[in-house]
């Protein structure tokens, strides 16, 4: 084993760079795949400004709300200097609440609680003024119900009487309870991260998964570059034979896989907060490689599977709905999930048919290498 | 010694060898000459267990081909047509990278003198910088790392300088001497074959080498 591994040190040295760079392609890949769609996200985010004319519970959280969409970055700021920076168009769209704004809510009162300004270059301005609108009716109404379950609690004299703000509270709850009104695109396997509600969310270790396919492949070209090379005639006068070396050459490769696995495993977690469970990226990852490895003894030609490595990914990826929501109509067709090896991985399950499948064909064709040389 | 006994071959109905029987003993070399397609290369093949025979029987220093192959495979050195190096690595990696898979262990020294023995005296050079002659001697050294009894070559000169040419025939006569070693290897070049060659073996179906060889006074075997 040390003597093949002094071998293919030899031939590492003279692609340092190729391997590390395949090597650590997905990390890296899916890394700045993240970081670039979220500042993209970031820079989408329309600024508007709000000017609060009071502090009281209701205000402040019509300001929460809003400060919450992913669609608008708020400035909470005075009226005068709102203005300006809105004339400067610094500042999409400006929402004043008034003072008074709770007391009139309580009153029922839904006209006049807010002013808006626009500019002549307000692009936002309607679905924002909508949104604002909504968050305002939804705790106008909030408010005339929390009113008419006192009434009731009055009414049948109930023992302990909530007030106002209780059942307002307990009306909030209820409704994050329920979530009725959340959407966001979701990808396939992706998980909703606790803190953040971004407009998309991403499923980290599916994107890794797509560009560990691609870099798993390309570097296993050298099984087709030895399997066709001049150089397989000397191993009739070796000690070992040729499918026991590339076997072993390929559990080095294995080890290695292995070893960036792990690093990319912290990394994800340092930086993405996403956790995997170890059995599922283990699996998956044996499970890629020997795939990658019967694909490559398969062929014959290197820029083929060049270019079929490239193809092939490609399918993947669309059907494996990580770059684009296939909640529609991929999940609707099942055979499509048996075919995809990514699949399992994506559910967050461990790799089991398709690892048993290429161990089989694994060992069909070593035992029948076994034969041929004998 | 290696004994021939009846050799066939055929691919199919394609009948490349018919009833070779010949042998071959400890220090000679045998040339071994024919036209194209005459079959030399297919010869080889089955000397060194890389293919079978249809029909016959071989046996190296008692050793039979059918019974004991892994026996004979580490007293073979072959060098095939094609040269069969890492064209990426230098010199010294190629050497050290085959002495690895070999079933004889060598120094880093002991490997750079079989090359120097050759005059391949280039060692940290990248092949693909290596002139063709430099190439066939590589080509050939790693073949002998461990230390084969029957050497097997397959045009070892093909495309190169008389120098080199010179270097490499002078380095077989002398390990056939020290050695022991039994050679065999197939040439166009009947200059080298005259001087070289202890035996001729000529097959094909083409009298063409047979006549140009009658007057130099080798013993020669035609089939
Ligand atoms: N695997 C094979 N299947 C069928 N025919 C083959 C096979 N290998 C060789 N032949 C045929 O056997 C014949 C002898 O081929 P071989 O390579 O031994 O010739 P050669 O004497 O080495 O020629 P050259 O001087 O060109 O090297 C050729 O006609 C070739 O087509
Ligand atoms: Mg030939």
């Amino acid at each position: 084993m040390k003597d093949i591994l002094v071998t293919r040190v030899i031939r590492w040295k003279k692609q340092v760079l190729s391997v590390l760079f395949w090597l650590l392609f997905p990390l890296i890949a899916t890394s700045l795949f993240i970081s670039f769609t979220e500042k993209i996200q970031q820079d989408t985010q329309v600024p508007i400004g709000i000017v609060l004319g009071e502090e009281t519970p209701l205000a402040l959280g019509v300001l929460d709300a809003i400060e919450q969409s992913p669609l608008v970055e708020v400035t909470q700021l005075t009226e005068d200097e709102a203005l300006i920076q809105l004339e400067k168009h610094a500042l999409d769209s400006v929402f004043i609440i008034h003072q008074g704004y709770e007391e009139q809510i309580r009153k029922g009162n839904r006209t006049n609680l807010i002013t808006s300004y626009r500019s002549d270059r307000s692009l936002a301005y309607s679905p924002v003024k909508e949104m604002v609108v909504s968050f305002v009716q939804q705790e106008t109404i909030r408010s005339k119900a929390a009113y008419v379950v006192m009434d009731l609690e009055t009414k049948y004299k109930r023992e302990i009487q909530r007030d106002w703000e209780e059942i307002i509270q307990k009306s909030k709850e209820v409704q994050a309870e329920q979530d009725l009104l959340h959407t966001t695109f979701q990808f396939q396997g992706a998980t909703q991260p606790k803190n953040e509600n971004p407009l998309f969310t991403w499923n980290v270790w599916g994107i890794w998964a797509v560009f560990t396919l691609l870099s798993t492949l390309l570097l296993l070209d050298w099984v087709i570059k030895e399997n066709s090379s001049n150089i397989r005639s000397r191993f009739t006068f070796t000690k070992i034979r040729y499918h026991h070396y590339v076997v072993k050459n390929l559990l080095f490769y294995l080890g290695l896989f292995i070893i960036v696995d792990g690093f990319t495993l912290l990394f994800f977690y340092h930086y993405f907060s996403t956790q995997i469970n170890m059995f599922v990226l283990f699996t998956f990852r044996v499970m890629i490689t020997l795939l990658a490895f019967i694909i490559a003894l398969l062929s014959k030609n290197v820029y083929l599977f060049y270019c079929g490595a490239f193809a092939f990914t490609l399918f993947i990826t669309v059907i494996s709905g990580v770059f684009l929501p296939v909640n529609g109509f991929i999940q609707e067709i099942t055979w499509l999930q048996y075919v995809n090896p990514l699949h399992q991985f994506l559910s967050e399950e461990v790799t089991f048919i398709w690892l048993v499948g290429s161990i089989i064909l694994l060992c069909l064709w070593y035992f029948r290498k076994e034969k041929v040389d004998a | 010694m290696l004994n021939i006994e009846s050799l066939h071959k055929s691919f199919r109905e394609n009948v490349i060898l018919h009833n070779l029987t010949f042998t071959v003993n400890p220090g000679e070399i045998i040339g071994l000459v024919g036209e194209n397609g005459a079959g030399k290369s297919t010869l080889l093949h089955i000397l060194a267990t890389i293919s079978k025979p249809s029909e016959g029987s071989i046996s190296l220093n008692d050793l039979s081909y059918t019974t004991e192959r892994k026996k004979i495979r580490k007293l073979i050195g072959y060098v095939p047509q094609d040269i069969a190096v890492w064209e990426d690595l230098t010199v010294e990696e190629n050497m050290v990278f085959f002495e690895k898979l070999s079933w004889v262990n060598q120094t880093k020294e002991e490997l750079r003198n079989l090359c120097q023995e050759m005059k391949l005296y280039k060692w940290k050079e990248p092949v693909n910088t290596l002139s063709g002659g430099m190439k066939r001697k590589l080509n050939l050294a790693i073949s002998l790392i461990h230390h084969p009894k029957v050497l097997l070559l397959d045009e070892p000169t093909v495309g190169i300088d008389l120098k080199s040419r010179k270097e490499i025939g002078t380095y077989l006569q002398k390990q056939a001497v020290e050695n022991e070693l039994m050679i065999i290897y197939t040439s166009h070049d009947m200059d080298e074959i005259n001087e070289l060659c202890n035996r001729v073996i000529c097959i094909g179906k083409d009298p063409f080498y047979k006549d140009m060889l009658l007057n130099s006074g080798k013993e020669i075997i035609s089939f």
